[in-house]
């Protein structure tokens, strides 16, 4: 029905409506408009529009029902936003809202006319029709994905808003604002706990917000003792997602913060469950017709959003509740056709009408004209939170409901009509003892007495004698529960997954316990031995931005990445570092090495302090050659193995005084190296005397390579740098650039000339700038990784990770003459001693040359022989730009180790191509002249 | 010799009017927010370490606490650890007076002032800012002024120290210095909804 006119109601006492500021929006292309404050769902009602969806299945026509954010007939697309809760969603300016699963139009839906083959459609009506034969089932799913429902997800690219997160660590927190809650959280927060109060709703009050004059007499008074304290948080629109170890509660904050969603990981003291009551729905014939609601959602809609639900109500109550919005009804101006008291052994047969009610046919038969007609036939106690908590409530006969057994853990309790009925008064008090007992718990302060709250008796009412709906969102029917237990899905957990009741967006809130009690009439069982489906988080659902949460990548740049950047670098994006891989011409950079002079930030090269007497025992035993004669102010190069002798790391390592070495290590294995180290210091030798202290980033790296490299530093420091009083493989600290405390180093990986300085990271960008300013008549110029990698392996270094694997031992690696067996221990002394035992009957690292030298084969491809059997692979490989031809690195078996071995690569099309060892593992100046020059 | 003149520049880049004190490139914005963030990395720093049972632990405070000795914080950051800091001080001048050879254990000291980024956070909000990056518990109760902790601030590895200031509500941070500016960054983004603004060091 859209029925033309006004139905907003002159102003409510709770209303929330802004009556002085009207909300233009959309609805399905019309042109609406309402208050603020009015909710999505509310502003249509306001005028007219009573049709708010299509079902799930057989796309009926559906209408308000719970005026909740669960409400299972509102969801809606909101822009770009599917699946929004429009009972729930506040309604805003500009809005564009369409309804969702109905083809061409709502109220004209072709799918409707599977409801004329429902019969058809029963449980399992998908695994069996389709189940046969398999191969046709990519079709089937490929039609049936089709009949989907939901909205359209914003595209692939869509700019999103963000959600982030919080910690918190609340003494108590408190689940629900309704009296109890609110009563709680301010006693609570009086004994002086810091407390958290979450509610659902956009405020607190829970059901005393759409009450009486008494009710908001009630909460007026609650609101202002929340507000005067401090340490009580109040969250609205926020709900509780679960509850796990440890008192972990999860918490999402809808709105109220600057992002879009927030979700808060609180480690609770004592978690106060008030989430009061769940209206349960009433199964009959046409129970989904617009125009059947509940009676807290006709009190809801009049109450706080003044909108007239009908014109003419049939009640069937059977609670206060129920007689409570008769009352609100007939004030709002709606005719009261009958009611239909339960508790008078009265009841409802079926609603009556197309596309909405139209009229009511009673338990007796005779039949009423309405075109509304409101049930209150009972409630759910939502005790999803207590169940985390390791709560199994138990039936309560008496009351019609779950209850919570005593069985919680001693940081659970609650408070309110989860657990029992009574008086607002009541209520509140209740909740102020469970509050100040809470606090207590958290706390420590004195134990507090809580009054008992029992239960009220309540008519046990889930069905009527007709066929009707029991999931509103799954489109299951009272019929297919019973079908299924026909068939055997008798227990409460295969009903239902067989017929999906119950697995919709409400997750079982309105339809669980429906679900069960026709399940318990089908098998002639019980309530409590019929059971329910364990609840489990999330309690309501999630936004998957509200899961991810914010996206915290850290990255780590060296002092000179602004110079970088504002040079045209190519980033390297190597873990968390970023680092410069080339500056456009990789090929002419490292040309430029060999002819005249580069410099390269290398400051992620992790770097060690370490000082102590016993340091050297520490070098001794990590390293596999010895350094016991290391004299101040040289440099030794080290590998360092596992136990396993498998390659772990390399570097060197200066002597700068008598207890002091500085050591250096790859730029991905600093971490690994620091934890090595300081294993073997914590666990096996806590004795020694030795302290180390990462200063990787404490020193920017910076080197100098090529054959006019002594001439730029020349220019800049004022350390000797004659070749006879500073070789290779020794570090000079002094001067440089004007910065004091530098430490230069002669060594080189890229077998140049070369010197390494290592800079107080703050000077960096000075030091880096003066060599460039310095070096513009020698040719200078920057290089990155890439060049690096290139003139690397022309001079035949290795990388450890990548010419090396997990399972690389130190002799594979061609690192034979640093392994000191002569030593007393080290790291992999005994398995490289057995390695050494074998004979050279393992894998071996080789220089080796394509046959064709225009030919670069890639990185990791296979060595084959014989029958394509895998025998080795190509650990590095690049153009070299000096030797004008390829040039790489493999690990091949011993019988392809030998110079002039001749090896079958596969490349990737699966061409083969041939390669000879060579010689020497360098390609370009293997005597090493450049390098010690 | 190049005839230069060197200046240190911290790893946080600067928005805004600078100057040279003692050397160092610091801005000079003045901020009057609520909630500010300045970047100290311009702080002497050293880090002492010791072996199990050095003389040097009587004289520092405990781990997990700091304390301000004259111009110097001290703090003990970790077991056998401790970071001191002052403002325009030599590394020298900062250990002055402690029994670091030791007549049992062993402890040595190293200039870090390069090696860390430092920023101080200030303001009433500045631990519900922090909740949003830190799973640490910021209540009075457990971290009151004067504690030091290390733990994640937004997936970096991040020492703080509670260092009220005025009564203020206050925190150090300080992380490795290739991860100064993320961590600056970070922290400017989670504090936009209360209205943070960076100050300089010389305002």
């Amino acid at each position: 029905m859209s029925a033309a006119g006004n139905w907003r109601l002159s102003p409510q006492p709770g209303e929330v409506i802004d009556r002085s500021t009207k909300v233009n929006f959309t609805w399905n292309g019309t042109a609406v408009s309402g208050f603020a404050g009015d909710t999505i769902v509310s502003a249509l009602m306001a005028n007219g529009e009573q049709l708010m969806s299509r079902s799930f299945k057989y796309h009926r026509p559906r209408g308000v029902m719970t005026a909740t954010f669960f409400d299972p007939n509102c969801s809606f697309q909101v822009g770009n936003e599917p699946n929004v809760r429009g009972a729930h969603r506040l309604v805003k300016d500009g809005d564009v809202v369409q309804a969702q699963n109905a083809w061409p139009s709502l109220k004209y839906d072709v799918r409707s006319a599977n409801q004329a083959v429902g019969r058809f459609l029963g449980p399992g009506f998908y695994y069996k029709t389709f189940i046969k034969p398999q191969p046709l089932w990519p079709a089937y799913q490929k039609v049936l994905s089709t009949f989907a429902p939901g909205g359209k997800p914003p595209a692939i690219g869509t700019p999103h808003e963000i959600f982030d997160k919080r910690y918190a660590h609340p003494d108590v927190l408190v689940v629900g604002a309704g009296p109890a809650g609110i009563a709680a959280a301010i006693e609570a927060g009086r004994a002086g706990a810091s407390v958290i109060l979450v509610e659902e709703e956009y405020e607190i009050g829970g059901h005393l917000r759409f009450g009486g004059p008494a009710e908001l007499a009630h909460l007026a008074t609650l609101r202002a003792e929340v507000a005067a304290l401090e340490n009580v948080e109040v969250l609205t629109d926020s709900v509780v997602s679960g509850r796990y170890d440890d008192n972990w509660v999860g918490v999402i904050q809808r709105s109220g913060v600057w992002s879009k969603e927030r979700m808060i990981k609180a480690r609770v003291g004592t978690l106060v469950v008030a989430a009061g009551l769940i209206e349960r729905p009433f199964v009959f014939e046409g129970n989904d017709l617009p125009g059947v609601m509940l009676s807290t959602a006709a009190l809801r809609l009049t109450g706080l959003h003044a909108v007239k639900p009908g014109t003419s109500a049939v009640v069937f109550t059977a609670n206060s509740t129920g007689d409570a919005a008769i009352e609100r009804l007939t004030q709002s101006g709606v005719t009261i056709a009958r009611i239909v008291d339960a508790r008078k052994g009265e009841t409802i047969r079926r609603a009556l009408g197309r596309g909405h009610v139209s009229g009511v046919e009673l338990g007796n038969g005779s039949k009423v004209q309405a075109d509304l007609l409101v049930t209150a036939t009972g409630w759910t106690a939502p005790t999803s939170l207590l169940n985390m908590a390791g709560d199994r409530p138990v039936w309560d006969a008496t009351a019609a409901r779950f209850s919570p057994a005593d069985d919680l853990p001693s940081t659970v309790m609650a408070t309110g009509g989860i657990l029992g009925d009574g008086t607002t008064e009541e209520l509140i008090a209740h909740g102020r003892a469970v509050g100040a007992e809470a606090a207590r718990r958290a706390t420590g302060a004195a134990p507090v007495e809580i009054p008992d709250l029992g239960r009220d008796p309540h008519p046990a009412l889930f069905q009527s004698s007709t066929v009707g709906f029991v999931d509103f969102s799954e489109d299951v029917k009272n019929k297919d529960v019973v079908s299924a237990a026909k068939e055997g899905y008798d227990s409460s957990e295969l009903a239902k997954r067989f017929t999906t009741s119950a697995m919709g967006p409400a997750q079982g809130k309105y339809e669980m316990i429906n679900t069960m009690a026709v399940l318990a009439d089908a098998t002639n069982r019980d309530f409590q031995s019929t059971g329910t489906t364990v609840w489990r988080p999330p309690y309501a659902p999630i936004s998957l931005g509200a899961l991810a949460g914010r996206s915290f990548e850290p990255t780590r740049v060296s002092p000179l990445q602004g110079w970088h950047e504002a040079h045209g670098v190519e980033p390297l994006i190597a873990g968390q570092w970023i680092r410069p891989e080339h500056y456009g011409d990789p090929q002419a950079e490292a040309l430029n090495v060999r002819t005249n002079v580069g410099i390269i930030d290398v400051t992620p090269l992790g770097k060690f302090d370490i000082q102590g007497p016993d340091a050297v025992k520490l070098l001794n035993l990590v390293y596999t050659n010895q350094w016991d004669n290391l004299a101040i102010g040289s440099v030794r190069y080290g590998v360092m193995c596992a136990e396993d002798g498998v390659v772990l790391d390399d570097g060197v390592t200066a002597r700068l005084g008598e207890d002091r070495y500085l050591m250096t290590v790859t730029s991905s294995g600093a971490a690994t190296v620091w934890e090595w180290m300081e294993m073997w210091l914590q666990t096996v030798h806590p004795d020694w005397q030795v302290l180390i202290t990462p200063i990787t980033t404490g020193m920017a790296s910076i080197n100098i390579a090529g054959p006019n490299s002594r001439e730029l530093l020349s220019r800049i420091t004022d350390i000797d740098l004659d070749p006879q009083t500073f070789p290779y493989m020794k570090v000079r600290e002094g001067v440089v650039a004007g910065v004091e405390n530098c430490i230069v180093w002669r060594i080189g990986f890229t077998g140049e000339l070369s010197y390494e300085i290592h800079v107080p990271a703050s000077y960096a960008l000075h030091v880096w700038e003066t060599l460039i300013d310095n070096g513009q008549d020698l040719g200078i110029s920057a290089f990155g990784i890439e060049a690096q990698r290139i003139l690397r392996l022309e001079k035949g270094h290795l990388i450890v990770g990548q010419d090396t694997d997990g399972l690389t031992q130190a002799h594979s690696a061609g690192l034979g003459p640093l392994i000191k067996q002569a030593k007393e221990d080290f790291a992999g002394k005994q398995e490289l001693a057995w390695q050494e035992a074998r004979d050279g009957d393992y894998p071996h690292l080789v220089a080796i040359e394509t046959v064709d030298p225009a030919l670069v084969p890639p990185e990791a491809s296979q060595i084959v022989r014989g029958n394509n059997e895998i025998v080795g692979r190509v650990t590095s490989s690049r153009m070299s730009p000096t030797l004008r031809r390829s040039v790489a690195l493999a690990q091949v078996p011993k019988n392809l180790s030998t110079p002039g071995s001749r090896l079958t690569i596969v490349l990737p099309n699966g061409s083969r191509a041939v390669a000879v060892v060579r010689e020497d593992l360098a390609f370009v100046d293997p005597e090493g002249v450049r390098l010690r020059g | 010799m190049a005839n230069t003149t060197p200046i240190a520049r911290s790893q946080i880049s600067i928005v805004g009017p600078t100057a040279v004190v003692d050397g160092w490139e610091i801005s000079t914005v003045t901020s009057s927010a609520a909630l500010t963030l300045r970047d100290e990395s311009h702080l002497t720093k050293v880090v002492v370490r010791s072996t199990d049972g050095a003389p040097v632990a009587s004289q520092l405070p405990g781990n997990g606490t700091a304390r301000h000795v004259g111009d110097t914080l001290q703090i003990g950051s970790a077991p056998s650890e401790w970071y001191l800091m002052a403002k325009g001080a030599t590394t020298a001048s900062l250990v002055d007076g402690l029994d670091l050879p030791g007549a049992s254990g062993y402890a040595a000291w190293t200039d870090v002032t390069h090696g860390r980024a430092l920023v101080r956070l200030t303001g009433a909000d500045s631990a519900k800012m922090l909740s949003k990056l830190c799973a640490i518990n910021l209540a009075d109760s457990v971290t009151p002024n004067g504690r030091a902790f290390r733990t994640s601030i937004a997936g970096v590895n991040t020492d703080i120290i509670r260092d009220d200031v005025n009564t203020v509500r206050s925190y150090l941070l300080h992380c490795e210095r290739s991860s100064g500016q993320y961590l600056f960054d970070a922290l400017l983004d989670a504090g936009i909804e209360f209205g943070i603004e960076p100050t300089g060091a010389g305002a």
